[in-house]
């Protein structure tokens, strides 16, 4: 006999168990009646006879009592009607069993998808051989302070001269204009050296990685392409290797591809790369620090070893090369650390929500739990007096706990998984990796093992209770003296909920006042009306770079043609776009010496750029179509450089001597742009007209009548007419730069917001849930003050005045839980306080009505009750 | 009651149960009385546990169970020996004599 078929019959039983019931009473009706006939053959009596029969057959429902357990599913029928009578007896009280089921679910859903969301971010390593041992370096000096950036000769030494590295390698985003039959278009390249992939462990999916002989500006121009880049535009043509492409109107010959997915961390946008065009032996490249470098440690050494020998190389290229590498420090960080390294503090911030809404959801399980066992605790004698055992008794609220659990969970996962796809949807491009994110298996175990825990625990406790010899007084006791026990846990679980759920809610609400002081940006020109684009002006169609100033003239005009155009300029960067280019300067004449020179940000300007902008003149003029190369050379300063390095009288007339970019006269002040973080300050700043310093691209801004977004198609087109060899990329209006700069605040506060509300709903549940327990407990006492004039007022405020007490308390701890724990996110909070006085009183005060809220709808029940029906209650 | 006295009385029963229906089917009642003449009234045991035994060699696969109509038109349940029975009251039945023929020579010594 197999165990096969037993388990078989053993289903087959169970499934047929109500007409094997209705067979086996057939059975035995059958023997009872042969028997008795078989008596009456032998001269009995009928009733004796049939007497007989039963007493030989030893009585019909032991018999059928055996027969059911020599089936062999008796443990599985028992759990079967164990299950039932756990749905019936919470069915019996659907308050309790949602706001339990509802507790677990919000819990475990928001649990499990942030969770997810930092493990996919944050936990996981990076996908390369050992990312361990890649290691970010930065050249450091102060003029390039907050940046991590290097130059891309110095990597070369570096590497070279390092044995604790195996290979450093550099590379850059560098845009390229890629000509296809259909024109000209902007693509998102980048500039390699012959290490960069190597260090990072990437091989080509196709052909080669870059090597030494590739690069320099005489080397045969080759590129390798990214998998999608290979895909999408060159439809996976194998036969692309070894044939050319035509970038900056130049032939190049694709040596590689990538495989798919592969990215460098950092530069994960980079379509095609080239490898560095540039002369290592120029000193102008040794001090040109715009490079990402990144090396892989030697297995064994640690970050700091191999940094501290990087140092002594430095230093050494520090005296080797006095003019670019004097003064310059060095540093470096793990990559992982670099990459997340933006968000982790939020990270860090929704872990500690995490785990905040954990605690305040199991405080929750066991708070109704424990309410729900110790009105039971009188059915539990009752049950144990009339046989039932301890064990029953321990099975049948283990069942319900599994069951809540259970559907709890259920829903949970649910949530999670909407959540987790909700939060990708949502995450600012800056947060890295994001796509890789998916619902984690090791969140949903602890998540769901952590309530499963809590509510088996709290589960279980009045059946320990029931366990205790003392059922006479646990019988005769009225239920008011029975809820004694545990009231005082219950209160301190009360309390404890309402702190950690203040601390999120004033968590959320110090976000949500950055929010609203960020998102009020008053920049101090209009930031309506306002658009601009990025123009690259192709490297083999100019030939100076007064061509190219001459274009952007000649596209200028063209614009300011158009109808719905009030002005135009260009700038190398400005509010919210371009990057950031410092230069060390003095006052000229003033005795800082060279080394220890002020820093100012600098951006060269056409004349139309500061009045597009609508940036007021304070003193002097704006640039004017004179100030050109044949002119001499000019700036206009901001408020803060004016009045900061020209105290004694006006800036306008003064002259400002430029690190290594001689001497200009100061012929202008304007107001200060503010800055857009409000915890920032505006920095000295330092504008020079282009058609003096020239360059190949430029930034647009247009001024317009209209909606700016609209003017796109017709930009563009007048441009290529005007200068086909000359790119339009970024087109953006100022309120869409704006937009983006505010989606990682505004997703910071979602979630954290989220997360607060979860925990409110939660505590006002916990709150609720105490008092209306209180008010079930004490029914009999209240109609007994109402018999004795107690009125509705009365009865109302003591009851809330009970349940508020805890709440309060919670609040009081709360507020000083935020003070301490609120610091951590003062690098999300642009400048608002952390103790913000009016976010703290706010948020108590709410959450104090709340509470009171969930207190006062039990107090009204309360104060209804009829005096002689609540007497009457037991 | 010592667990191994039920397990040897079950046992037993087990194996007088097969035995009497590898003659014929049986319904419950015939097998209680077939055992009583057969045995001639050594076993008077409770006839309330031959139900459960049933059931037992029913899930087993030993015996199969299927409702009929008696001689005197009743509806009885019949019970008969599957091929898996047939096997088991064999080596039951070897069992009994081996222990049985054991347990009569360590009587008659001596």
């Amino acid at each position: 006999m197999s165990v096969w078929s037993e388990a078989r019959e053993r289903l087959s039983a169970l499934l047929r168990r109500d007409d094997m019931e209705a067979s086996l009473a057939d059975e035995i009706r059958l023997h009872i009646e042969l028997e008795t006939e078989a008596n009456l053959r032998t001269g009995m009596e009928p009733a004796a006879a049939r007497r007989e029969a039963l007493r030989r057959l030893g009585g019909v429902e032991r018999v059928k009592e055996e027969v059911r357990d020599a089936r062999g599913i008796r443990p599985l029928e028992d759990l079967v009607s164990d299950v039932r009578f756990a749905v019936r007896s919470l069915g019996r009280t659907p308050g309790f069993a949602a706001a339990v089921v509802l507790t677990l679910a919000l819990g475990i859903g928001a649990n499990t998808a942030i969770f997810s969301v930092l493990n996919g971010v944050v936990l996981r390593p990076l996908d390369f051989p050992d990312p361990d041992r890649l290691v970010e370096i930065c050249e450091e000096h102060e003029s390039v302070a907050g940046f991590c950036v290097a130059s891309f000769v110095n990597a070369r030494d570096l590497g070279a001269r390092s044995n604790a590295f195996e290979r450093i390698g550099a590379g850059r985003g560098w845009p390229f204009i890629l000509r296809g039959t259909e024109g000209a278009e902007s693509v998102r390249g980048g500039l390699a050296d012959a290490e960069l992939f190597h260090v990072f462990g990437i091989s080509t999916a196709l052909g080669r990685t870059f090597t030494a002989a590739d690069l320099g500006p005489d080397a045969a121009p080759v590129v390798i392409l990214s998998n999608a880049m290979w895909q999408t535009r060159f439809g996976s043509d194998p036969d692309l290797l070894g044939g050319g492409i035509t970038i900056d109107d130049q032939r190049a010959t694709v040596v590689g591809v990538l495989p798919p997915g592969v990215k460098v961390p950092g530069l994960e946008a980079v379509q095609i790369w080239r490898p560095i065009p540039f002369d290592y032996a120029d000193p102008a490249n040794r001090g040109w620090r715009g490079f990402w470098t990144i090396g892989r440690l030697r297995p064994g050494l640690s970050i700091e070893e191999g940094v501290a020998e990087l140092r002594t190389v430095a230093a050494a290229l520090g005296e080797e090369y006095p003019d670019t590498n004097g003064g310059w420090g060095l540093r470096g960080m793990p990559l992982h650390d670099s990459v997340v390294g933006g968000s982790r503090r939020a990270i860090n911030v929704f872990m500690g929500a995490v785990v905040f809404v954990l605690l305040i959801g199991c405080a929750n399980v066991a708070n109704l739990l424990m309410a729900r066992s110790v009105r039971r605790e009188r059915e539990f004698a009752v049950r144990r007096s009339l046989g039932a055992g301890a064990g029953r008794l321990v099975r049948m609220l283990l069942v319900e706990g599994v069951l809540l659990a259970g559907v709890g969970a259920g829903l949970g996962l649910l949530l999670a998984a909407w959540g987790v796809r909700t939060f990708v949807a949502l995450a600012p491009a800056g947060i890295p990796r994001v796509d890789e994110v998916s619902i984690d298996g090791a969140a949903i175990l602890f998540t769901v093992g952590a309530a499963a825990l809590a509510t088996l625990l709290f589960g279980l406790l009045p059946a320990i209770r029931a366990s205790r010899p003392d059922l006479v007084s646990s019988l005769r006791t009225g239920p008011e003296r029975r809820g004694r026990m545990g009231l005082g846990t219950r209160a301190a679980l009360v309390a404890g909920e309402v702190a950690l759920g203040l601390v999120l809610l004033v968590g959320a609400g110090l976000l949500g006042r950055a929010f609203l002081d960020v998102a009020a940006w008053e920049p101090g020109f209009e930031r309506e009306h306002l658009v601009t684009f990025w123009t690259l002006a192709s490297d083999g169609k100019y030939e100076t770079g007064q061509q190219v100033v001459a274009a952007f003239e000649q596209i200028s005009a063209e614009l300011r043609a158009l109808p719905s155009v009030v002005a135009t300029g260009t700038a190398s960067a400005g509010p919210l776009f371009g990057g950031r280019e410092t230069i060390a300067f003095r006052v000229a004449g003033s005795p800082v010496e060279p080394g220890r020179m002020p820093v100012a940000r600098w951006y060269d300007q056409d004349p139309g750029f500061l009045p597009a902008m609508g940036i007021p003149l304070l003193e002097g003029r704006y640039f004017e179509a004179a100030d050109d190369s044949a002119g001499a050379p000019v700036a206009i300063v901001n408020r803060t450089l004016a009045e900061r390095f020209f105290p004694n009288g006006s800036a306008v007339g003064g002259r400002i001597d430029l690190e290594r970019r001689g001497t200009v006269d100061v012929i202008g002040v304007v107001e200060d742009v503010k800055p857009f973080r409000p915890d920032a300050v505006p920095e000295p700043e330092i504008y020079w007209p282009i058609a003096q310093r020239t360059r190949f691209a430029s930034f647009f801004v247009l001024r317009t009548t209209g909606d700016p977004a609209a003017l796109e198609r017709v930009v563009r087109t007048r441009v290529a007419a005007v200068a086909p060899d000359v790119s339009v990329s970024g087109y953006r209006t100022m309120e869409e730069a704006v937009g983006q700069e505010l989606v990682s605040p505004r997703f910071n506060l979602v979630v954290l917001a989220i997360f607060a509300a979860v925990a409110l709903c939660l505590a006002a549940i916990g709150i609720y849930g105490v008092i209306a327990y209180n008010v079930s407990r004490r029914t009999h006492e209240i109609g007994l003050r109402k018999a004795l004039g107690a009125d509705r007022g009365q009865i109302v405020a003591q009851v809330v005045g009970q349940g508020l007490k805890p709440a309060l308390a919670g609040l009081a701890f709360g507020l000083a839980g935020s003070v301490a724990l609120t610091r951590l996110m003062t690098g999300m909070l642009y400048g608002v306080k952390p103790t913000d006085p009016l976010t703290l009183i706010t948020v108590a005060a709410g959450f104090a009505l709340i509470a009171s809220v969930a207190c006062w709808i039990p107090a009204r029940r309360a104060a209804a009750l009829e005096p002689m029906e609540a007497m009457r209650v037991e | 009651m010592g667990r191994k006295n039920a397990d040897l009385l079950q046992g037993t029963l087990d194996l007088i149960v097969l035995r009497s229906l590898a003659i014929q089917p049986m319904h419950g009642w015939q097998i209680a009385h077939h055992i009583q003449q057969v045995s001639e009234d050594v076993f008077r045991v409770n006839q309330g546990s031959l139900y459960p035994a049933l059931q037992r060699l029913v899930r087993k696969g030993w015996i199969r169970a299927e409702w009929k109509v008696t001689e005197n038109n009743r509806r009885a349940r019949y019970y008969d020996l599957t091929a898996a029975g047939q096997r088991r009251l064999g080596k039951e039945a070897a069992n009994w004599r081996l222990v049985s023929g054991a347990v009569d020579r360590i009587l008659s010594v001596g």
